[in-house]
Protein backbone atom coordinates (compact mmCIF):
# COMPACT_ATOMS: atom_id res chain seq x y z
CA UNK A 1 0.00 0.00 0.00
CA UNK A 2 3.13 2.39 -0.06
CA UNK A 3 2.52 5.40 -2.56
CA UNK A 4 5.32 6.02 -4.78
CA UNK A 5 6.80 9.57 -5.82
CA UNK A 6 5.24 10.91 -9.04
CA UNK A 7 2.03 9.27 -8.76
CA UNK A 8 -0.05 11.90 -7.76
CA UNK A 9 0.52 15.09 -9.13
CA UNK A 10 -1.80 17.81 -7.27
CA UNK A 11 0.56 20.51 -5.29
CA UNK A 12 -2.39 21.29 -3.09
CA UNK A 13 -3.86 17.76 -2.49
CA UNK A 14 -0.55 16.66 -1.91
CA UNK A 15 0.34 19.66 0.39
CA UNK A 16 -2.60 18.98 2.46
CA UNK A 17 -2.59 15.19 2.67
CA UNK A 18 0.85 15.74 4.05
CA UNK A 19 0.32 18.15 5.99
CA UNK A 20 -2.31 15.83 7.27
CA UNK A 21 0.24 13.08 8.18
CA UNK A 22 2.78 15.83 9.33
CA UNK A 23 0.07 17.05 12.20
CA UNK A 24 -0.28 13.23 13.16
CA UNK A 25 3.25 12.65 13.81
CA UNK A 26 3.53 15.92 15.84
CA UNK A 27 0.59 14.97 17.83
CA UNK A 28 1.84 11.41 18.58
CA UNK A 29 5.68 13.15 19.41
CA UNK A 30 3.93 15.32 22.14
CA UNK A 31 1.91 12.66 23.06
CA UNK A 32 4.65 9.62 23.51
CA UNK A 33 6.74 12.13 25.41
CA UNK A 34 11.08 12.24 23.69
CA UNK A 35 12.24 10.56 27.06
CA UNK A 36 12.54 7.10 28.48
CA UNK A 37 15.18 4.63 27.21
CA UNK A 38 13.10 1.79 27.86
CA UNK A 39 10.30 3.02 25.65
CA UNK A 40 12.74 3.56 22.63
CA UNK A 41 14.66 0.49 23.17
CA UNK A 42 11.12 -1.63 23.01
CA UNK A 43 9.91 0.59 20.20
CA UNK A 44 12.44 0.44 18.48
CA UNK A 45 12.53 -3.48 18.68
CA UNK A 46 9.45 -3.75 17.58
CA UNK A 47 9.74 -0.78 14.55
CA UNK A 48 12.72 -3.38 13.25
CA UNK A 49 10.28 -6.35 13.48
CA UNK A 50 7.87 -4.30 11.37
CA UNK A 51 10.62 -3.50 8.96
CA UNK A 52 10.94 -6.87 8.30
CA UNK A 53 7.52 -7.99 7.86
CA UNK A 54 6.34 -4.70 5.79
CA UNK A 55 9.98 -6.17 3.54
CA UNK A 56 8.29 -9.44 2.38
CA UNK A 57 5.97 -9.23 -0.16
CA UNK A 58 3.93 -12.39 -0.65
CA UNK A 59 2.12 -12.79 -3.98
CA UNK A 60 -2.07 -12.38 -3.04
CA UNK A 61 -4.17 -11.75 -6.06
CA UNK A 62 -2.93 -12.31 -9.51
CA UNK A 63 -1.15 -8.62 -9.92
CA UNK A 64 -1.11 -7.68 -6.51
CA UNK A 65 1.08 -8.29 -3.66
CA UNK A 66 0.86 -7.53 -0.03
CA UNK A 67 2.12 -7.21 2.91
CA UNK A 68 1.92 -6.78 6.75
CA UNK A 69 2.05 -3.80 7.98
CA UNK A 70 2.26 -4.60 11.80
CA UNK A 71 0.11 -1.69 12.95
CA UNK A 72 -2.18 -3.75 15.11
CA UNK A 73 0.79 -4.96 17.42
CA UNK A 74 2.51 -1.86 17.60
CA UNK A 75 -0.67 -0.30 18.94
CA UNK A 76 -1.39 -2.85 21.62
CA UNK A 77 2.17 -3.19 22.36
CA UNK A 78 3.23 0.33 22.98
CA UNK A 79 -0.27 2.35 22.69
CA UNK A 80 -1.21 4.87 19.29
CA UNK A 81 1.68 7.41 19.96
CA UNK A 82 4.61 5.21 20.18
CA UNK A 83 2.83 3.23 17.44
CA UNK A 84 2.34 6.23 15.00
CA UNK A 85 5.82 7.37 15.57
CA UNK A 86 7.31 3.76 15.15
CA UNK A 87 5.40 3.71 11.99
CA UNK A 88 6.73 6.49 10.73
CA UNK A 89 10.25 5.43 11.50
CA UNK A 90 10.02 2.75 9.52
CA UNK A 91 8.58 4.62 6.33
CA UNK A 92 11.12 6.73 6.38
CA UNK A 93 14.00 4.04 6.80
CA UNK A 94 12.18 2.10 4.00
CA UNK A 95 12.12 5.23 1.45
CA UNK A 96 15.45 6.54 2.16
CA UNK A 97 17.19 3.58 2.59
CA UNK A 98 14.78 0.75 0.77
CA UNK A 99 13.46 2.69 -2.20
CA UNK A 100 10.28 1.29 -0.92
CA UNK A 101 6.98 4.38 -0.86
CA UNK A 102 7.98 7.60 -1.62
CA UNK A 103 9.69 10.57 0.11
CA UNK A 104 7.62 13.55 -1.19
CA UNK A 105 4.59 11.37 -0.19
CA UNK A 106 6.08 10.12 3.13
CA UNK A 107 2.87 12.26 5.03
CA UNK A 108 0.14 10.51 2.67
CA UNK A 109 1.91 6.99 3.34
CA UNK A 110 2.21 7.93 7.30
CA UNK A 111 -1.82 8.77 7.03
CA UNK A 112 -2.64 5.46 5.22
CA UNK A 113 -0.28 3.04 6.51
CA UNK A 114 0.78 4.61 10.44
CA UNK A 115 -2.23 6.76 11.33
CA UNK A 116 -5.62 5.26 10.41
CA UNK A 117 -4.54 1.54 11.12
CA UNK A 118 -3.47 1.98 14.71
CA UNK A 119 -5.85 4.55 15.54
CA UNK A 120 -8.92 1.79 14.11
CA UNK A 121 -7.21 -0.57 16.26
CA UNK A 122 -6.26 1.32 19.35
CA UNK A 123 -10.27 2.90 18.97
CA UNK A 124 -11.90 -1.00 19.00
CA UNK A 125 -9.60 -1.08 22.02
CA UNK A 126 -10.89 1.60 24.23
CA UNK A 127 -14.23 -0.14 23.23
CA UNK A 128 -14.16 -2.79 24.15
CA UNK A 129 -11.08 -2.83 27.02
CA UNK A 130 -7.87 -4.77 28.22
CA UNK A 131 -9.66 -8.47 28.63
CA UNK A 132 -7.39 -11.02 26.68
CA UNK A 133 -10.52 -11.87 24.50
CA UNK A 134 -11.39 -8.04 24.14
CA UNK A 135 -7.48 -7.50 23.04
CA UNK A 136 -8.00 -10.98 19.97
CA UNK A 137 -11.02 -9.10 19.07
CA UNK A 138 -9.19 -5.60 18.99
CA UNK A 139 -6.11 -7.16 17.12
CA UNK A 140 -8.12 -8.92 13.99
CA UNK A 141 -10.96 -6.80 13.70
CA UNK A 142 -8.78 -3.64 14.29
CA UNK A 143 -6.19 -4.67 11.88
CA UNK A 144 -8.97 -5.39 9.18
CA UNK A 145 -10.42 -2.20 9.55
CA UNK A 146 -7.31 0.10 9.65
CA UNK A 147 -6.46 -1.82 6.21
CA UNK A 148 -9.75 -0.54 5.12
CA UNK A 149 -9.46 2.62 6.28
CA UNK A 150 -6.21 2.74 4.68
CA UNK A 151 -6.87 1.46 1.51
CA UNK A 152 -10.06 3.93 1.45
CA UNK A 153 -7.31 6.83 1.95
CA UNK A 154 -5.27 5.93 -0.97
CA UNK A 155 -7.71 5.08 -3.25
CA UNK A 156 -9.50 8.62 -2.57
CA UNK A 157 -6.16 10.29 -3.14
CA UNK A 158 -5.71 8.53 -6.76
CA UNK A 159 -9.40 8.94 -7.93
CA UNK A 160 -8.83 12.60 -7.02
CA UNK A 161 -5.26 13.08 -8.44
CA UNK A 162 -4.78 10.65 -10.78
CA UNK A 163 -8.13 10.49 -12.34
CA UNK A 164 -8.33 6.59 -11.44
CA UNK A 165 -11.73 4.98 -12.60
CA UNK A 166 -13.48 4.95 -9.51
CA UNK A 167 -15.27 2.30 -8.94
CA UNK A 168 -12.36 0.31 -10.11
CA UNK A 169 -9.52 1.79 -8.10
CA UNK A 170 -11.90 1.41 -5.08
CA UNK A 171 -12.40 -2.00 -5.63
CA UNK A 172 -9.18 -3.31 -6.39
CA UNK A 173 -7.56 -1.72 -3.17
CA UNK A 174 -10.39 -2.25 -0.94
CA UNK A 175 -10.43 -6.05 -2.04
CA UNK A 176 -6.95 -6.83 -2.01
CA UNK A 177 -6.21 -4.51 1.29
CA UNK A 178 -9.52 -5.92 3.32
CA UNK A 179 -8.13 -9.51 2.45
CA UNK A 180 -4.50 -8.57 3.45
CA UNK A 181 -6.13 -7.26 6.30
CA UNK A 182 -8.08 -10.44 6.95
CA UNK A 183 -4.84 -12.10 6.85
CA UNK A 184 -3.28 -9.65 9.00
CA UNK A 185 -5.43 -9.96 12.12
CA UNK A 186 -5.56 -13.62 12.07
CA UNK A 187 -1.83 -13.57 12.49
CA UNK A 188 -1.49 -10.60 15.13
CA UNK A 189 -4.48 -12.12 17.34
CA UNK A 190 -2.40 -15.28 17.56
CA UNK A 191 1.12 -13.17 18.25
CA UNK A 192 -1.30 -11.37 20.85
CA UNK A 193 -2.39 -14.37 22.62
CA UNK A 194 1.37 -15.72 22.58
CA UNK A 195 2.55 -12.15 24.22
CA UNK A 196 -0.54 -12.10 26.76
CA UNK A 197 0.45 -15.93 27.39
CA UNK A 198 4.41 -14.94 27.96
CA UNK A 199 4.04 -11.15 28.77
CA UNK A 200 0.93 -9.69 29.65
CA UNK A 201 2.74 -7.00 31.60
CA UNK A 202 2.79 -5.64 27.92
CA UNK A 203 -1.02 -5.09 27.70
CA UNK A 204 -1.61 -3.70 30.68
CA UNK A 205 -3.67 -0.18 31.06
CA UNK A 206 -1.54 2.84 31.90
CA UNK A 207 -2.55 3.33 35.06
CA UNK A 208 -1.28 -0.24 35.98
CA UNK A 209 2.55 0.22 34.20
CA UNK A 210 3.57 3.09 35.67
CA UNK A 211 5.54 1.31 37.96
CA UNK A 212 6.99 -0.42 34.79
CA UNK A 213 8.07 2.42 32.54
CA UNK A 214 6.07 5.53 33.65
CA UNK A 215 7.61 7.12 30.69
CA UNK A 216 5.69 5.09 28.56
CA UNK A 217 2.44 6.57 28.87
CA UNK A 218 1.80 10.15 29.41
CA UNK A 219 -1.35 11.92 30.77
CA UNK A 220 -3.93 13.02 27.42
CA UNK A 221 -2.38 14.60 24.89
CA UNK A 222 -2.52 18.74 25.81
CA UNK A 223 -2.65 21.89 23.68
CA UNK A 224 -2.13 19.99 20.36
CA UNK A 225 -2.80 23.43 18.69
CA UNK A 226 -0.14 22.45 15.84
CA UNK A 227 -1.84 19.42 15.35
CA UNK A 228 -5.47 21.24 15.21
CA UNK A 229 -3.63 24.22 12.94
CA UNK A 230 -2.22 21.88 10.75
CA UNK A 231 -5.20 19.30 9.87
CA UNK A 232 -7.46 22.58 9.50
CA UNK A 233 -4.75 24.18 7.04
CA UNK A 234 -4.44 20.69 5.18
CA UNK A 235 -8.35 19.91 4.89
CA UNK A 236 -8.75 23.69 3.62
CA UNK A 237 -6.06 23.16 0.90
CA UNK A 238 -7.81 19.75 -0.18
CA UNK A 239 -10.70 21.78 -2.12
CA UNK A 240 -8.32 23.98 -3.93
CA UNK A 241 -7.07 21.07 -5.59
CA UNK A 242 -8.02 21.18 -9.10
CA UNK A 243 -10.30 18.70 -10.75
CA UNK A 244 -9.50 19.52 -14.08
CA UNK A 245 -6.39 17.44 -15.98
CA UNK A 246 -2.94 19.14 -15.42
CA UNK A 247 -0.44 19.47 -18.05
CA UNK A 248 1.02 15.69 -18.53
CA UNK A 249 -2.95 14.82 -18.59
CA UNK A 250 -3.85 17.07 -21.07
CA UNK A 251 -0.39 15.92 -23.72
CA UNK A 252 -1.64 12.63 -22.65
CA UNK A 253 -5.62 13.00 -23.72
CA UNK A 254 -4.70 15.04 -26.78
CA UNK A 255 -2.02 11.78 -27.48
CA UNK A 256 -4.96 9.76 -27.96
CA UNK A 257 -5.67 6.99 -25.88
CA UNK A 258 -3.55 3.18 -26.21
CA UNK A 259 -0.55 5.14 -27.04
CA UNK B 1 37.67 12.27 16.19
CA UNK B 2 37.36 8.24 15.83
CA UNK B 3 33.77 8.09 16.36
CA UNK B 4 32.87 5.45 13.81
CA UNK B 5 29.86 7.32 12.66
CA UNK B 6 32.33 9.81 11.62
CA UNK B 7 34.03 7.42 9.37
CA UNK B 8 30.82 6.49 7.49
CA UNK B 9 29.46 9.66 7.28
CA UNK B 10 32.60 11.21 4.99
CA UNK B 11 31.66 9.00 2.30
CA UNK B 12 34.43 8.70 -0.68
CA UNK B 13 35.65 9.83 -3.77
CA UNK B 14 33.46 12.94 -5.25
CA UNK B 15 31.08 12.83 -1.79
CA UNK B 16 34.65 13.47 0.22
CA UNK B 17 33.78 16.16 3.24
CA UNK B 18 29.50 16.45 2.20
CA UNK B 19 27.54 15.67 5.52
CA UNK B 20 25.09 13.14 5.33
CA UNK B 21 22.59 15.70 5.43
CA UNK B 22 23.99 17.46 2.15
CA UNK B 23 23.78 14.39 0.54
CA UNK B 24 20.29 13.74 1.84
CA UNK B 25 18.99 16.93 0.59
CA UNK B 26 20.23 17.55 -2.47
CA UNK B 27 18.65 13.96 -2.98
CA UNK B 28 15.06 15.26 -1.87
CA UNK B 29 15.52 18.49 -3.95
CA UNK B 30 16.16 16.40 -6.96
CA UNK B 31 13.57 13.82 -6.28
CA UNK B 32 10.76 16.05 -5.73
CA UNK B 33 11.93 17.79 -9.15
CA UNK B 34 11.36 14.69 -10.93
CA UNK B 35 8.29 13.53 -8.79
CA UNK B 36 6.59 16.73 -9.72
CA UNK B 37 7.52 17.05 -13.33
CA UNK B 38 4.37 18.35 -15.77
CA UNK B 39 5.43 16.60 -18.59
CA UNK B 40 7.90 13.47 -20.09
CA UNK B 41 8.45 15.46 -23.17
CA UNK B 42 11.98 13.82 -24.76
CA UNK B 43 14.34 16.67 -23.72
CA UNK B 44 12.98 15.77 -20.00
CA UNK B 45 13.50 12.53 -20.24
CA UNK B 46 16.90 12.88 -21.91
CA UNK B 47 17.46 15.36 -19.01
CA UNK B 48 16.50 12.65 -15.73
CA UNK B 49 18.98 10.25 -17.81
CA UNK B 50 21.38 12.48 -17.94
CA UNK B 51 20.64 13.51 -14.07
CA UNK B 52 21.16 9.78 -13.09
CA UNK B 53 23.87 8.85 -15.03
CA UNK B 54 25.44 11.96 -12.77
CA UNK B 55 24.16 10.65 -9.66
CA UNK B 56 25.88 7.25 -10.77
CA UNK B 57 28.69 8.23 -11.22
CA UNK B 58 28.76 10.61 -7.73
CA UNK B 59 27.23 7.68 -5.95
CA UNK B 60 28.56 4.60 -7.62
CA UNK B 61 26.03 2.36 -6.04
CA UNK B 62 26.46 -1.11 -6.79
CA UNK B 63 24.19 -2.50 -9.19
CA UNK B 64 23.02 -5.71 -7.98
CA UNK B 65 21.93 -3.53 -4.73
CA UNK B 66 20.07 -0.63 -6.77
CA UNK B 67 17.97 -3.52 -8.97
CA UNK B 68 16.97 -5.52 -5.54
CA UNK B 69 15.66 -1.87 -4.39
CA UNK B 70 14.73 -0.91 -8.14
CA UNK B 71 12.39 -3.60 -9.10
CA UNK B 72 10.16 -3.61 -6.12
CA UNK B 73 9.72 0.19 -6.25
CA UNK B 74 8.39 -0.15 -9.89
CA UNK B 75 6.63 -3.70 -9.04
CA UNK B 76 4.38 -1.27 -6.72
CA UNK B 77 4.15 1.81 -9.07
CA UNK B 78 2.79 -0.71 -11.14
CA UNK B 79 0.22 -2.89 -8.50
CA UNK B 80 -1.16 1.14 -7.84
CA UNK B 81 -1.92 2.72 -11.74
CA UNK B 82 -3.04 -1.45 -12.42
CA UNK B 83 -6.56 0.31 -12.41
CA UNK B 84 -5.72 2.97 -14.70
CA UNK B 85 -4.81 0.45 -17.11
CA UNK B 86 -7.48 -1.64 -16.56
CA UNK B 87 -9.79 1.18 -17.44
CA UNK B 88 -8.00 1.81 -20.85
CA UNK B 89 -5.93 4.86 -19.71
CA UNK B 90 -3.13 3.07 -20.56
CA UNK B 91 -1.37 6.14 -21.88
CA UNK B 92 -2.15 8.26 -18.70
CA UNK B 93 -0.66 5.21 -16.48
CA UNK B 94 2.70 4.66 -18.89
CA UNK B 95 3.59 8.28 -18.48
CA UNK B 96 2.47 8.35 -14.43
CA UNK B 97 4.27 4.80 -14.21
CA UNK B 98 7.68 6.49 -15.72
CA UNK B 99 7.45 9.50 -13.64
CA UNK B 100 7.40 7.64 -10.48
CA UNK B 101 10.26 4.64 -11.94
CA UNK B 102 12.39 7.46 -12.30
CA UNK B 103 12.12 9.68 -8.92
CA UNK B 104 12.64 6.12 -7.46
CA UNK B 105 16.02 5.80 -9.71
CA UNK B 106 16.98 8.73 -8.79
CA UNK B 107 16.72 8.26 -5.22
CA UNK B 108 17.71 4.92 -4.74
CA UNK B 109 20.94 5.89 -7.01
CA UNK B 110 21.18 9.00 -4.45
CA UNK B 111 20.99 7.70 -1.34
CA UNK B 112 23.26 4.39 -1.91
CA UNK B 113 26.36 7.16 -0.55
CA UNK B 114 24.17 6.98 2.63
CA UNK B 115 24.49 4.35 4.83
CA UNK B 116 22.62 3.04 7.73
CA UNK B 117 24.95 4.83 10.13
CA UNK B 118 24.70 8.02 8.57
CA UNK B 119 20.67 7.87 8.05
CA UNK B 120 20.18 9.47 11.83
CA UNK B 121 22.25 11.77 11.72
CA UNK B 122 21.74 13.20 8.43
CA UNK B 123 18.11 13.23 9.19
CA UNK B 124 18.83 15.10 12.65
CA UNK B 125 20.70 17.85 10.59
CA UNK B 126 17.77 18.43 8.46
CA UNK B 127 15.76 19.35 11.67
CA UNK B 128 13.74 15.90 12.31
CA UNK B 129 13.23 15.78 15.95
CA UNK B 130 16.25 13.96 17.92
CA UNK B 131 13.02 11.05 18.91
CA UNK B 132 12.21 10.27 15.34
CA UNK B 133 15.67 10.33 14.19
CA UNK B 134 16.64 8.03 17.65
CA UNK B 135 14.05 5.86 16.77
CA UNK B 136 15.42 5.39 13.20
CA UNK B 137 18.27 4.70 14.82
CA UNK B 138 17.32 2.42 16.97
CA UNK B 139 15.35 0.41 14.67
CA UNK B 140 18.35 -0.46 12.34
CA UNK B 141 20.23 -1.31 15.59
CA UNK B 142 17.77 -3.96 16.60
CA UNK B 143 17.68 -5.43 13.47
CA UNK B 144 21.34 -6.70 13.82
CA UNK B 145 19.81 -8.06 17.13
CA UNK B 146 16.87 -9.13 15.98
CA UNK B 147 19.26 -11.57 13.48
CA UNK B 148 21.61 -12.65 16.40
CA UNK B 149 18.63 -13.72 18.60
CA UNK B 150 16.78 -15.29 15.76
CA UNK B 151 20.03 -17.35 15.02
CA UNK B 152 20.28 -18.50 18.95
CA UNK B 153 16.74 -19.26 19.39
CA UNK B 154 17.27 -22.04 15.75
CA UNK B 155 20.43 -23.01 17.65
CA UNK B 156 18.34 -23.91 20.91
CA UNK B 157 15.45 -25.60 19.04
CA UNK B 158 17.84 -27.71 16.79
CA UNK B 159 19.98 -28.93 19.86
CA UNK B 160 16.42 -29.84 21.43
CA UNK B 161 15.59 -32.03 18.11
CA UNK B 162 12.76 -29.36 17.20
CA UNK B 163 12.95 -29.66 13.17
CA UNK B 164 12.17 -26.88 10.54
CA UNK B 165 12.60 -23.15 10.14
CA UNK B 166 10.90 -22.47 13.80
CA UNK B 167 8.43 -19.79 11.97
CA UNK B 168 5.64 -20.30 14.22
CA UNK B 169 3.55 -18.05 16.31
CA UNK B 170 5.14 -18.97 19.48
CA UNK B 171 8.41 -18.86 18.40
CA UNK B 172 7.92 -15.28 17.16
CA UNK B 173 6.33 -13.79 20.39
CA UNK B 174 9.71 -15.25 22.06
CA UNK B 175 12.08 -13.65 19.49
CA UNK B 176 10.14 -10.50 20.03
CA UNK B 177 10.43 -10.59 23.48
CA UNK B 178 13.96 -11.88 23.87
CA UNK B 179 15.03 -9.24 21.19
CA UNK B 180 13.46 -6.36 22.93
CA UNK B 181 14.59 -7.42 26.50
CA UNK B 182 18.48 -7.21 24.75
CA UNK B 183 18.04 -4.43 23.39
CA UNK B 184 16.65 -2.41 26.54
CA UNK B 185 20.22 -3.65 28.01
CA UNK B 186 22.29 -2.82 25.30
CA UNK B 187 20.59 0.61 25.34
CA UNK B 188 21.13 0.90 28.73
CA UNK B 189 25.43 -0.29 28.40
CA UNK B 190 25.29 2.12 25.65
CA UNK B 191 24.41 5.42 27.84
CA UNK B 192 26.18 4.27 30.89
CA UNK B 193 29.60 4.44 28.35
CA UNK B 194 29.05 7.78 27.70
CA UNK B 195 26.39 7.30 24.40
CA UNK B 196 24.61 10.86 23.91
CA UNK B 197 22.75 10.57 20.26
CA UNK B 198 22.37 13.98 20.75
CA UNK B 199 25.87 15.05 21.22
CA UNK B 200 26.56 12.55 17.99
CA UNK B 201 24.52 14.34 15.82
CA UNK B 202 25.56 18.05 16.62
CA UNK B 203 29.17 16.48 15.62
CA UNK B 204 28.59 15.17 12.60
CA UNK B 205 25.51 15.53 10.71
CA UNK B 206 24.88 19.51 10.38
CA UNK B 207 24.99 21.30 6.38
CA UNK B 208 28.58 22.03 5.97
CA UNK B 209 30.04 24.94 3.24
CA UNK B 210 31.31 21.59 1.52
CA UNK B 211 27.42 21.04 0.89
CA UNK B 212 26.90 23.96 -1.34
CA UNK B 213 28.65 22.07 -4.33
CA UNK B 214 25.83 19.24 -4.18
CA UNK B 215 23.42 21.49 -3.21
CA UNK B 216 24.17 24.09 -5.74
CA UNK B 217 24.25 21.76 -8.95
CA UNK B 218 20.65 19.97 -7.26
CA UNK B 219 18.78 22.65 -7.19
CA UNK B 220 20.14 23.83 -10.49
CA UNK B 221 18.73 20.66 -12.55
CA UNK B 222 15.78 20.65 -10.07
CA UNK B 223 14.86 24.20 -11.73
CA UNK B 224 15.74 23.38 -15.10
CA UNK B 225 14.07 19.79 -15.12
CA UNK B 226 10.68 22.33 -14.37
CA UNK B 227 11.81 24.33 -17.09
CA UNK B 228 12.46 21.95 -19.70
CA UNK B 229 9.35 20.32 -18.71
CA UNK B 230 7.09 23.88 -19.29
CA UNK B 231 6.63 24.67 -16.01
CA UNK B 232 8.12 28.12 -16.70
Amino acid sequence: MHLCDGVLSDPALLIGANLIGAATVIGALNSAGTSGRRGVAFSGTLAAFVLVAQAINVPFVPGASAHLIGAGLLALCIGPARAILALFAVLMVQALLLGDGGITVLGINTLNIAVLPVLAVSGLRRLLGDSRRALLVSAFAGTLLGNALGATSLASLLVWSAAAPLELTFGWLLAVQSLAGAVEGVLTALLVSQLWQHTPELFRAPTQRRSLDEQFYQRPPRAGWALVLCVVVGIALLPLSSHTPDALEVVLTRLGPGR
Amino acid sequence: MTDQAVVSAEGGGLLAGTSPSGRLLSALILVGSVAFLPALNPLVLGGCGLLLALAWAVSRPDARRFALRLVPALLASAALLFPLALAGQLAQATALFMRSGLAAAILITLTAALSANDLAPALSGLGLPAALSELCASALRQLGLAREEARRVRLARQLRGARGMGLGISVLAALLTRTARRAERVELAMRLSGYDPARRTRDNSALRALDLWLLGPALTAAVLLQWLAGRF
